[in-house]
């Protein structure tokens, strides 16, 4: 991995949506989708985005896509600040981010051909050109043979399909490719197919990949570092090796022990589980957005939260894991 | 042991491809339960239609009063009408007149109607409300009234007709693409779309129109239906095609008045002719859909 | 299919017993088998099936409950419940059974549920279809049982509409929904895929503790050889319509003997590198499996034996059973 700028790096990004509810328009909501984010991405990196629903990472990857429309903070992408450029100023800046969405079959357009669709996002290179030979050499790095150009997504598998998604993300030359839940609608045997292509991809190709998803497997496979997100808010950051040797923060540990279901027992229960279901703070609140689900909760959680490095390259939000009250190793929680 | 990261090389063979097929090999495939009856009698009027001057064996316009009210013989089949006019003939070139307008209307209705549509509902936001607001009011004039405001500031004239049918439809095909593109909005093959760089026309263009064309293509039909009941009903009533021109609803206009005198057969074909061509129309629609919906 | 007969007095016991299930999906230009001889047998509280897309697992229990979709269909094999056969029942039977011996949940609680009802009102109503008892009674048994199942004032609760619960609580409402009847066998397909992990661990604690209360008992389909590691106390595995192996939960996962059990456990736990080691391959389509063992095609240890005769069911060691030609 060469020390050169990042590919991606993102700073306080916000991102809310508002919630009308349908019996009393009058009520407004606003959902942090993602609340202030901190993010870099290096060469040839693959950082994983972990969380359930309602975290943010989704809506993390589509703000870097500019999908949709970030209400503040930064995005700079291989080095150019891209949040504020409007859609015909970013147009340009497309071929060096791609995405893989996470159900294959709906990312194709059913009327195009495969080819077709590939044809469509090489037309971002730089030169512009667009032939039948590129797209079959595609085609081949993906292990999938030239006369998938002529067929038409319906009558191609799921795990042929999402080779051709990443075979379309790749056409331009990305240097930073956004994957979505990329195995979580394929069969498992197919997801490890999906996710060595991916490895093989990134070797030879030195590219760098932005990955949300919920499945700690995959995350181990692929990942290099490890960002967890709780409610739009990044609760841990670090290495993944460290990640799963050493998660610290109360939401990672009931990742990780939820995980893990048959090595549960009354005693670490009341260490690890997270109880109750997702609910969004109401507003103004300002603490610990796991409160009221946290086995660890304490008063003090209810005041703000900063994200404190505790390691090289980890980061966890959370004064008592900053402490080291939260955790009892690898050996009780993880595998 | 295999090994742990598969070369994807390796592989076993992939499974031979089904048949890439376009939409027509596959309907072919499926003709038997694509066209049926409905589609033969459409297709009989449109031949009717095209070949009517060698098919009537009369001058559709020509008067010939010696030989009015005859009922229905060998010499002339439908009988005639109180000018004396073969009605057989009539009806066949009256085909031309009312198919053509109500194709024209239509496909007038369509062309306005869908790429407005196909904006409103991708678009979203103020566009879409004006849009929707502005057709909603011409749905909600009551259709004879509004022909009638229409016809008496611009005129009496076929055309006129035409651009009534076209009016007329013209929110029902905005509505329905609308309707259609809403969902499309949020798949994830137009988010890569857009991620390829396409700007939001090219993303309608290329994208939501033409998955969009599905409900459209049955409710063409459905509409033609109507505009056959609209042209045949105004014309009726005196608007529209004038008379002498053969034209299913003006014809029934004329014969309505001698049913009482027994008569009946100066109206009651080219009524035949209006309720076959609407439920051919109809029906062909309800198929369209069908298979659209499979 | 088995190779050596069972003993009688074993079968009289059993709550639910399959033999030899064949099930077909019959098109007009052909006909594909789904199941190509299932044995299976309820001898625990807690049967676990698990098995990939295309293994049938579904079909298995759609056939239980005689509501395969149209166009597929038994041809062979029996079904047995308490000792009366399914096959062949008339719908009336079935529907006595339904809901009151044997339930169901599916996957995703909250489509599986009416829109337009109170939850409340559509536990009651199952409740008033199979027992008759008074409205009134049947909303305080529907009001009691969803508090059982963990829900916070289930009184007001029970006034709900699907809609308003989150995916882990309209699956506890399920749950609800087929146990009021205390049926004696409650069939979970899939409960907790899709679900958050946080919540898949809740929802699983829900169905063991709810079955242990009412004392019925859960077969348990997954594709997941964690939730079935957790959850249940034997375990079939199937793969493109055939047992691939049966045994205690413990067992089968501590020490497999059926090569594709082995793939699946091997795939269940990261090696020290942290990759994970899948299955090479994918699951055949069903109508290019002739009589053979279908995962011939994947296999490490196949042999041209294989490929044209079905391994048969061997009890390899007390209690648990093997379909292979190579062990």
């Amino acid at each position: 991995m060469s020390a050169a700028q990042p590919v991606l790096e993102v700073e306080s990004l916000v991102k809310s949506f508002s919630a009308r509810s349908v019996l009393n328009p009058l009520n407004v909501r606003r959902i942090p989708a993602v609340d202030g984010v901190n993010l870099t991405i290096g060469r040839g990196e693959t950082v994983a985005v972990v969380g359930e629903s309602g975290s943010g990472k989704s809506t993390l990857g589509r703000l870097v896509l500019k999908l949709l429309r970030a209400d503040s903070g930064r995005i700079s992408l291989v080095g150019r600040e891209i949040q504020h450029l409007s859609d015909a100023a970013f147009r340009p800046l497309r071929r060096h981010v791609q995405m893989v969405f996470q159900n294959p079959l709906m990312s194709f357009d059913p009327l195009y051909t495969i080819g077709g669709s590939i044809r469509e996002t090489m037309r971002l290179r730089r030169n512009g050109e667009v032939d039948d030979r590129q797209v079959s050499q595609l085609l081949h790095e993906v292990g999938l043979a030239p006369r998938f150009a002529r067929l038409r997504p319906r009558n191609v598998s799921g795990g042929e399909l999402q080779r051709a998604a990443l075979a379309r993300a790749l056409a331009p030359y990305p240097e930073l490719v956004v994957l979505d839940e990329p195995t979580s609608a394929l069969d498992m045997s197919i997801q490890g197919q999906v996710l060595s292509l991916l490895r093989e991809m990134q070797q030879e190709r030195g590219l760098s990949y932005l990955l949300a998803t919920h499945d700690l497997r995959v995350v181990q496979m692929v990942a290099h570092r490890v960002v967890v997100m709780y409610l739009g808010q990044v609760m841990e950051t670090a290495p993944t090796r460290e990640l799963f040797a050493r998660p610290l923060h109360p939401y990672t540990l009931g990742l990780f022990y939820a995980r893990d279901l048959a090595g549960r027992s009354e005693a670490s229960d009341r260490k690890y589980r997270i109880r109750g279901a997702l609910s969004y703070p109401p507003a103004g609140y300002t603490g610990c957005r796991l409160v009221g689900r946290c086995p660890l909760a304490l008063e003090k959680c209810k005041e703000p939260q900063d994200l404190v490095t505790v390691a090289p390259g980890h980061a966890v939000r959370c004064w008592r894991a900053a402490a080291g009250e939260t955790s009892g190793g690898a050996s009780n929680v993880s595998n | 042991m295999q090994a742990d990261i598969v070369n994807v090389a390796q592989l076993p063979p992939e499974l031979p491809p089904v048949q890439p097929s376009g939409q027509i090999r596959q309907l072919w495939g499926e003709r038997a339960q694509v066209f049926n009856g409905y589609w033969v009698v459409l297709g009989l009027f449109v031949v009717v239609a095209i070949l009517a001057p060698v098919l009537a064996p009369y001058d559709p316009v020509r008067s010939d009063l010696p030989n009015q009210l005859l009922a229905p013989s060998w010499q002339h089949w439908f009988g005639t009408d109180i000018y004396g006019m073969d009605i057989y003939s009539r009806v066949l070139w009256a085909t031309r007149t009312d198919f053509s307008i109500a194709l024209i209307g239509v496909l007038l209705a369509v062309i306005v109607g869908v790429p407005l549509g196909a904006i409103s509902g991708y678009l979203g936001g103020l566009a879409d409300d004006a849009l929707s607001r502005f057709s909603e009011m011409i749905q909600a004039i009551p259709l004879f009234l509004f022909a009638l405001m229409v016809f008496a500031a611009l005129g009496n004239s076929s055309r006129v007709l035409v651009g009534v049918v076209a009016l007329v439809n013209a929110p029902i095909f905005l509505k329905l693409t609308r309707s259609v593109v809403l969902p499309l909005r949020g798949a994830d093959f137009i988010a890569a779309a857009r991620c390829a760089g396409l700007r939001p026309i090219q993303v309608v263009i290329k994208h939501i129109l033409p998955n969009a064309l599905a409900p459209v293509s049955s409710q063409f039909s459905i509409s033609c239906a109507y505009a056959i009941q609209i042209t045949a009903g105004l014309s009726f009533l005196g608007f529209g095609v004038p008379i002498p021109y053969p034209e299913w609803g003006s014809m029934i206009q004329e014969g309505a008045s001698r049913i009482i005198y027994g008569e009946w057969w100066t109206s009651v074909f080219p009524g035949l002719a209006v309720l076959i061509a609407v439920l051919g129309f109809g029906g062909v629609g309800r198929q369209l859909h069908k298979m659209y919906a499979s | 299919m088995l190779a050596e007969p069972r003993h009688v007095e074993e079968s009289a016991l059993r709550l639910l017993e399959i033999g030899q299930l064949e099930v077909v999906a019959q098109t007009q230009r052909e006909s594909v088998k789904l199941l190509r001889g299932i044995d299976l047998w309820l001898d625990t509280a807690r049967l676990g099936v698990v098995g990939e897309s295309g293994s049938g697992k579904s079909m298995t229990a759609a056939a239980i409950l005689g509501l395969l979709p149209t166009g597929i269909r038994v041809t062979r094999g029996s079904i047995r419940f308490a000792g009366r056969e399914l096959l062949g029942l008339p719908e009336s039977d079935l529907q006595e059974i339904r809901g009151k011996q044997i339930s169901i949940v599916y996957q995703n609680a909250v489509t599986s549920l009416n829109p337009l009802m109170s939850v409340g009102d559509q536990i009651a109503r199952v409740c008033r279809v199979h027992t008759g008892v008074s409205r009134a009674e049947a909303w305080r048994r529907a009001v009691e049982m969803l508090a059982s199942l963990g829900i916070a004032d289930a009184a007001n609760r029970a006034r709900d509409y699907p809609h308003q619960f989150s995916g882990g609580m309209a699956q506890r409402v399920a749950i609800g929904a087929a146990l009021i009847c205390g049926p004696k066998l409650l069939i979970a397909d899939e409960p907790t895929t899709g679900l958050d992990a946080t919540i898949q661990a809740q929802v699983l604690d829900v169905i063991t503790e709810s079955v242990r209360r009412t004392g019925a008992a859960l077969l348990l389909i997954s594709h997941d050889l964690g939730v079935i590691q957790a959850t249940t106390d034997s375990v079939v595995v199937l793969y493109a319509g055939l047992v691939m192996e049966i045994g205690g939960t413990d067992a089968v996962i501590s020490s497999p003997l059926n090569p594709y059990t082995q793939g699946l456990v091997r795939a269940l736990t990261p090696k020290d590198d942290g990759t994970i080691q899948f299955i090479p391959g994918r699951v055949p389509e069903p109508q290019t499996i002739s009589e053979q063992c279908p995962f011939a095609s994947r296999c490490p240890l196949v042999t041209q034996r294989c490929r044209v005769e079905k391994p048969l069911l061997r009890e390899l060691r007390p209690g648990q059973w093997v379909a292979c030609h190579n062990v």
